[in-house]
């Protein structure tokens, strides 16, 4: 259901139709986002990425031809993101904890992830990982894209792309449980 | 199974994944195989951490996109909004323009050799024209509801505008096409033509210089109601 809506709206937009458009971005804003800001380490980037990309789907719907619109936004975004950071040669992504954008670290009465350390030690250690890595775990853990859709968006072979998933989940996990890691940060590729 | 063979199936395995034979291959090797076993213990802690976040991210609000910033002038605000602005006579007559204006329908369609224009506007009839020919029509059209045609057309003219960036022959041709309609005093088509490159930004990194000395040439004030 919510496939064949997503392909009338981005139809109706190829046909000039705005409320059509208005309706997708505010359908897709908030993930877009919340992949961008996981991707790029940073909320000003994220919102920039995300307005470009949101730029691009209204001049290029006209060119949708079927198949899977989340596969098609993410995989926009990704691109555009990535030609971002390199069009303005921007150092590598800066800690997650540096942005004043973020969501305020005091956990609320009604969140779920009761353990701050966690929540930060799972920060620092996504920082950690290459962004296509990232960007794979977001897509396919908290979006729920399956790994050949997730294969797309990243433009990497599904068996490849499997492996690089269970390394990096692993990798957390080491990260995780030992917070000093390796350090290493990787720019945006 | 293998150990080798199994593991690259365990985070699929914590995702819920697995088609069912293959599941059962898998949780067949693990009940053999510690290792294993530690391994998709690990992931899926990793996973129910990643899941826990993105839950809590999704109750923060972000930042709403401003449409303004996408969508040509006149389209972001409905219709029915303005005109119930509008008083008595003029919402009379705005509401006679409008419905003119809402059975215009512009397509742009390619075949990846010529660009087709096809448009249909009460009292001038439908045109379609081969090639990269676009039929005057801004120009024609009263001046009550010249604002409403262009902002119906220039979807249309940003498919124009993206199938042209795409090469360097075509986008010559369509910096070329902005300044014959400027000496033919076709401004209004010039004008949608060349804000339609602009929004792309291809053409805008393509034609930086070219759109420049395009744009001094376009009248500042604007034929308007």
């Amino acid at each position: 259901m919510e496939a064949a809506e997503d392909r009338a709206l981005v139809e109706r937009t190829a046909a000039g139709d705005a409320r059509a458009f208005e309706a997708f971005v505010r359908r897709w804003e908030g993930p877009l986002y919340r992949f961008l800001r996981r991707t790029t380490g940073s909320s000003d980037l994220a919102e920039e990425a995300r307005h470009l990309t949101f730029v691009r789907i209204y001049t290029r719907a006209g060119r949708f031809r079927g198949g899977s619109v989340p596969v098609w936004l993410f995989r926009t975004a990704w691109r555009v993101a990535a030609n971002l950071r390199r069009d303005e040669g921007r150092a590598a992504p800066a800690f997650l904890d540096a942005d004043p954008n973020l969501p305020d670290r005091a956990p609320g009465p009604d969140l779920r992830l009761a353990d701050e350390e966690e929540r930060e030690s799972l920060r620092a250690s996504l920082e950690r990982l290459p962004p296509r890595d990232r960007a794979a775990l977001w897509l396919r853990v908290a979006e729920g894209m399956s790994l050949a859709e997730t294969a797309r968006v990243l433009r990497l072979p599904p068996s490849t792309l499997r492996y690089r998933i269970y390394l990096a989940l692993r990798r957390l996990k080491r990260e995780m449980t030992s917070p000093s890691g390796s350090g290493e940060r990787h720019a945006l590729s | 199974m293998l150990c080798r063979e199994a593991k690259v199936l365990l985070a699929d395995l914590s995702l819920g994944d697995l088609p069912a034979a293959r599941r059962t291959e898998v949780e067949a090797h693990l009940s053999s195989c510690a290792s294993c076993r530690a391994r998709v213990e690990a992931i899926g802690e990793s996973v129910e951490a990643l899941r826990r976040a993105a839950d809590e991210e999704r109750r923060i609000p972000v930042p709403p996109v401003d449409l303004s910033r996408i969508l040509p002038k006149g389209t972001s605000v409905p219709l029915l909004r303005r005109i119930l602005r509008a008083s008595g006579r003029i919402a009379a007559v705005l509401l006679c323009a409008i419905g003119l204006a809402s059975l215009l329908s512009a397509e742009a369609r390619t075949d990846g050799r010529s660009l087709t224009l096809s448009f249909a506007l009460p009292g001038t009839g439908a045109r379609n024209t081969p090639g990269i020919a676009i039929p005057p029509l801004a120009l024609e059209v009263s001046p009550l509801i010249r604002r409403e045609v262009e902002a119906a057309l220039l979807p249309a003219f940003r498919g124009i505008a993206t199938w042209m960036v795409e090469s360097e022959e075509r986008h010559a041709e369509a910096m070329s096409l902005v300044a014959r309609w400027l000496d033919e005093r076709r401004v209004n088509d010039a004008r949608l033509l060349a804000s339609a490159l602009a929004s792309t930004r291809e053409g805008l990194s393509l034609t930086q210089e070219a759109m420049l000395e395009v744009a001094g040439r376009l009248p500042d004030r604007r034929p308007g109601w």
